[in-house]
């Protein structure tokens, strides 16, 4: 790919902000500003669980080893995202759930905002660059939740563009060692997806070892990423669990019903709104294909075949995908706008790209950004400083979570006995809502396995057997979403009756 | 020896008729039965039917008859052969689709490496919707309306395209409702040949092709579009089909519609197939025209969208990946396509193809039944046996329904697989009671349902037991009935 074209002289203003900076200051204040902030964190109830894993973390200065949330499974338990839940808990400790939002709105933003700069450095036009973050995003979108896993998708940027780098001899072996080891180590502690990090690498070793066979040249580029892929799966053992992580992360793959049972672990559902931004990025990726004819070299096809099928596999992918291609359809649409011999339109485009790209390039990044934060913190911590009510309120939506029926759980404790029987998307929530109980179930599937996951489903559907089901784990009241089956059952029967009711939850006690 | 399009159709045939692949072909849903028992009830009363005989829920309103010249068909079938003759039919039908398709792609690339090898990943994406049912015809007509497009693009010849195209509407409007792949495909070309003409501006010759192309391909479509009007219903086919597209709740709830859930064995093969589509992209780099990159696109989007649609997208798009795959192939590849060619051109097996299909049609053992594992077999052995206890309303589960059409032809289901006719609010009254949400009980109020046939692990069935008015009266491991007290 040719380098974009030179400065024309335009006047540099730092306080004017880049395309990159405006990516970036769209995103961080739009998601911390809007009801996207409500959305981040009440999706499913994931945040929830991290920020009580993170407070108590905090509060015993102690990895969480054991598991005393549930009472249908206890016993030792795998922190996989120890380090990413410590760091949302910090920043609630301060800011509530706003301070939760703020940490994944920054990362968010960072995502982009860097991929925006990656795009440029590689020789992208200002244009094409932000066109393609915009797709990139709306792909991505999907899965923009307060969750430890969107430091994957910022070490995966970071991996992706290195390997990127390296392929194309703009950084050394030891380099590439020195930055990315370190970083599988932190990886590895933020968040359970940090096997991304070694397949992206293998990615690249098999695709140039293919490339060196293929054109019969030396091996030491292979070799230099077959060493790093051997280093970065050692410092991936640098973890509180060591190779625990690792087993446990082949067991949740191994187990059908484990992971089907994860919504985002299914194959996308073209149906929904959610994936239209991914059927763009497919869009467009497919016109490249057909129309610019790119040539491909083994590792492009590797990437974009093998992150096209672990998507399908796995909705979750879908911001990877946009991540690790949309540099590579970059690269393709660059080289073909470069072309000399394209039409004039092509000329035309070059020309008003061109001028585009170095105004740009004379704005400011810095500077507006670090405003943008420093004005958010202020904004935040007006109670600390000023006193008072918060600016910015964010919490649970009502609509989706039964919190009106948990303030009166808090007041009226005496009105259930016994275990908790409660829905799969409660469970996070319940868990930090209400502490001082335990729940039944909640999305770590990973831990507590299928034993219990089956139990579950007997009474979550409900079939027959529900009732030894709830008599085996000394349930004595549910608290359920007012559409759920069981309340029929429960209504009916003379064994149960009902404390609580509103539009959200329905709470049943066992009166015998 | 028989050529390898005579071996291909005789594997198919002879794979679909053996077990378990038959019995899967009738028994996957309940939509078989209920096909053979609306033809057979064309075929008792010598007319087309026009109002809803099968339903206490919609008795007597007026339907469509989206399927009835295929549903007369597998009718006759089944008449001749159970559920067997239904098997026949469909397995006739799906392997003289890629027997075609083979021919097809022999025809177009000249490489019988090449077009075996394409078919056969085609025939391994699509046979996940391999059903004894009307969209059976649907492959073939698709396999048939492609071909005629192609030979337009390569021939031109305006008024055989017009010929083939109109005849096979009329077949298609009449045999099943896929007749809408027809009209997207032909809207695909037209669109593919308005870009062509533009692009061709500076070529005055490109440019009159283009333009003459395009007239063609403008008429097709209003003839196609008239003579889409002569099937029973007339323009209401249309205005019916485009009602159930427009409902994203019926497109959300059924599952034959749902996206690919790549999680199971069965979407392999499509997962081959997109594999396969991306390699022939990234690596071969075929200069595609605009119609053919368009087809691509357009069809792998409704395959994703919709796996139903996993089938015509193979049909439609192999001829594309099967000539930019030729036209890429290495020297052993063509030297091995020219020795298998040369045995091809030598082979007379029609005959002895012929004769094994009719030995094995015939004299296959037949038994195709239901799986008394997954239908309530047993439980509708019960209500036979017992007519004085079932007198009222049923109340059944949906993908029973076409099941129990057919076995209980005297008593009327409540919902079954015609949900296009039944409609949205039927389904969603359905839905409620059967998910035992809140206003659970009106639909069994409102139909006056006074018995109900349900798996025996439903939940609806937990609540019906803890009602003093209902009663159990029949349960086994697959189904169990509860007859409300009078």
């Amino acid at each position: 790919m040719k380098a974009a074209p030179p400065h024309t002289g335009a006047r540099a203003n730092g306080w004017l902000p880049s395309l990159s900076a405006m990516i970036w200051i769209t995103l961080f204040l739009g998601l911390n500003l809007t009801s996207a902030r409500i959305v981040m964190i009440s999706a499913d109830s994931d945040p929830a669980l991290h920020r009580r894993l993170g407070e108590w973390m905090i509060q015993h200065h102690a990895i969480v080893r054991e598991n005393d949330f549930l009472h249908t499974h206890q016993g030792p338990y795998l922190s996989l995202d120890w380090l990413g839940e410590v760091v949302f808990a910090t920043a609630s400790n301060w800011f509530g759930w706003s301070g939760f939002v703020l940490v994944a709105a920054t990362l968010i933003a960072t995502c982009y905002w860097l991929l925006h700069r990656q795009l440029l450095a590689e020789g992208c036009d200002a244009f094409l660059a932000t066109v393609l973050v915009l797709v990139a995003m709306l792909a991505g979108s999907m899965h923009w939740l307060a969750r430890p896993l969107l430091f994957t998708q910022l070490l995966t940027l970071i991996f992706a563009a290195q390997l990127r780098r390296f392929q194309k001899g703009q950084v050394s072996s030891l380099k590439l060692f020195a930055l990315l080891a370190p970083l599988m180590v932190l990886w590895v502690n933020l968040h359970g997806a940090f096997m991304i990090g070694l397949v992206l690498i293998s990615m690249y070793a098999f695709g140039s070892a293919a490339t060196a066979w293929w054109r019969s040249t030396s091996y030491t580029r292979p070799k230099t990423l077959f060493t790093l892929l051997l280093l970065c799966f050692g410092a991936s053992f640098a973890n509180p669990n060591g190779w625990k992580v690792h087993a446990q992360i082949l067991n949740f793959f191994h187990s059908h019903e484990v992971s089907n049972l994860t919504t985002e672990f299914a194959s996308p559902n073209f149906h929904t709104v959610g994936m239209q931004g991914f059927l763009l990025l497919l869009l467009v990726l497919g016109v490249t294909l057909l129309v610019v004819r790119p040539s491909l070299s083994a590792t492009d096809v590797l990437v974009v075949g093998g992150w096209g099928c672990f998507v399908l596999f796995s909705a979750r992918n879908v911001p990877i995908f946009a991540l690790v291609v949309t540099p590579l359809l970059a690269r393709w649409l660059t080289n073909f706008a470069q072309n000399e011999r394209g039409s004039p339109w092509r000329q035309r485009y070059r020309h008003w790209a061109g001028q585009l790209t170095a105004t740009d390039r004379a704005s400011g990044n810095a500077p507006p950004i670090a405003a943008v934060i420093v004005c958010m913190l202020l904004v935040l911590a007006k109670p600390q400083i000023a006193g008072g009510n918060p600016v910015i309120t964010t919490d649970f939506s009502e609509t989706r979570y039964p919190t009106v029926a948990v303030a009166h759980l808090r007041e009226h404790p005496e009105i259930v006995h016994g275990e908790m029987f409660n829905s799969f998307l409660w469970g996070g929530y319940l868990e930090f809502a209400l502490p001082e109980r335990r729940a039944f179930i909640d999305s770590r599937a990973e831990f507590y396995g299928p034993e219990v996951l089956e139990d579950f489903f007997t009474v979550n559907e409900p079939k027959r057997s529900w009732e030894s089901v709830l008599a085996k784990y000394n349930v004595g009241w549910t608290i359920l979403p007012v559409q759920h089956p069981l309340n029929r059952i429960l209504e009916l029967n003379p064994h149960w009756s009902l404390v609580f009711s509103n539009q959200q939850a329905i709470v049943f006690s066992r009166t015998s | 020896m028989p050529s390898l399009t005579q071996w291909l159709w005789l594997m198919i045939l002879l794979i679909l008729l053996a077990q378990p692949w038959r019995t899967m072909m009738v028994a996957s849903d309940g939509d078989p039965c209920l096909h053979w028992r609306v033809g057979e009830y064309m075929l008792e009363t010598r007319h087309i039917i026009r109002a809803d005989v099968f339903s206490h829920t919609r008795y007597g309103q007026p339907i469509v008859t989206k399927e009835w010249l295929s549903e007369l068909i597998f009718a006759l079938a089944g008449r001749r052969a159970g559920l067997y003759g239904l098997v026949v039919v469909a397995t006739l039908l799906i392997a003289t689709t890629f027997a075609m398709l083979h021919r097809q792609l022999l025809r177009e690339t000249g490489n019988h490496v090449v077009a075996i090898f394409v078919v056969l990943l085609a025939v391994w994406a699509a046979w996940t919707h391999w059903l004894a049912r009307p969209h059976a015809f649907s492959f073939l007509l698709a396999a048939l309306w492609c071909d005629a497009l192609r030979r337009f693009e390569r021939d031109a010849s305006g008024r055989r395209l017009g010929v083939v195209l109109g005849v096979l509407t009329v077949l298609w409007v009449n045999l099943h409702s896929g007749y809408l792949a027809g009209f997207i495909t032909l809207g695909v070309y037209w669109l593919g040949t308005a870009i062509e003409l533009i692009r061709g501006r500076s070529d005055r010759n490109r440019w009159l092709a283009a333009q003459q192309k395009l007239r063609v391909l403008t008429g097709v479509v209003v003839l196609c579009a008239l003579v889409s009007l002569l099937n029973p219903n007339g323009y209401r086919l249309h205005l019916l089909n485009f009602q159930f597209l427009r409902s994203d709740y019926l497109a959300n709830w059924l599952a034959e519609y749902a996206s690919s859930n790549f999680h199971e064995i069965d979407s392999r093969g499509f997962l081959v197939w997109l594999a396969f589509t991306f390699l022939t992209l990234a690596l071969v780099r075929p200069r595609l025209s605009p119609t053919n990159g368009l087809m691509l696109i357009v069809w792998t989007y409704l395959a994703l969208y919709t796996r139903r649609n996993i089938p015509l997208l193979a049909i439609f798009v192999s001829p594309i990946l099967a000539t930019a795959l030729a036209d890429a192939s290495p020297a052993w590849v063509r030297r091995l396509s020219d020795r298998l060619g040369e045995t091809d051109e030598v082979a007379r097996g029609g005959l002895l193809v012929g004769m094994a299909a009719v030995v094995a049609i015939a004299l296959w053992p037949r038994p195709t039944e239901m799986p008394a594992m997954k239908w309530p077999l047993d439980a509708v052995k019960y209500i036979q046996q017992h007519p004085d206890q079932f007198q009222g309303n049923m109340f059944n589960q949906y993908i029973w329904g076409g099941y129990l059409l057919h076995a209980l032809p005297e008593h009327r289901v409540f919902v079954d697989g015609r949900t296009d006719f039944y409609g949205e609010s039927l389904i969603r009254q359905y839905d409620d009671t059967s998910a035992l949400r809140t206003n659970w009980m009106q639909a069994l109020d409102e139909y006056h349902v006074s018995w109900t046939l349900l798996p025996t692990e439903h939940r609806l069935n937990l609540a019906l037991a803890l009602l003093p008015n209902w009663q159990c009266v029949y349960t086994n491991e697959v189904a169990t009935i509860f007859r409300k007290q009078p």
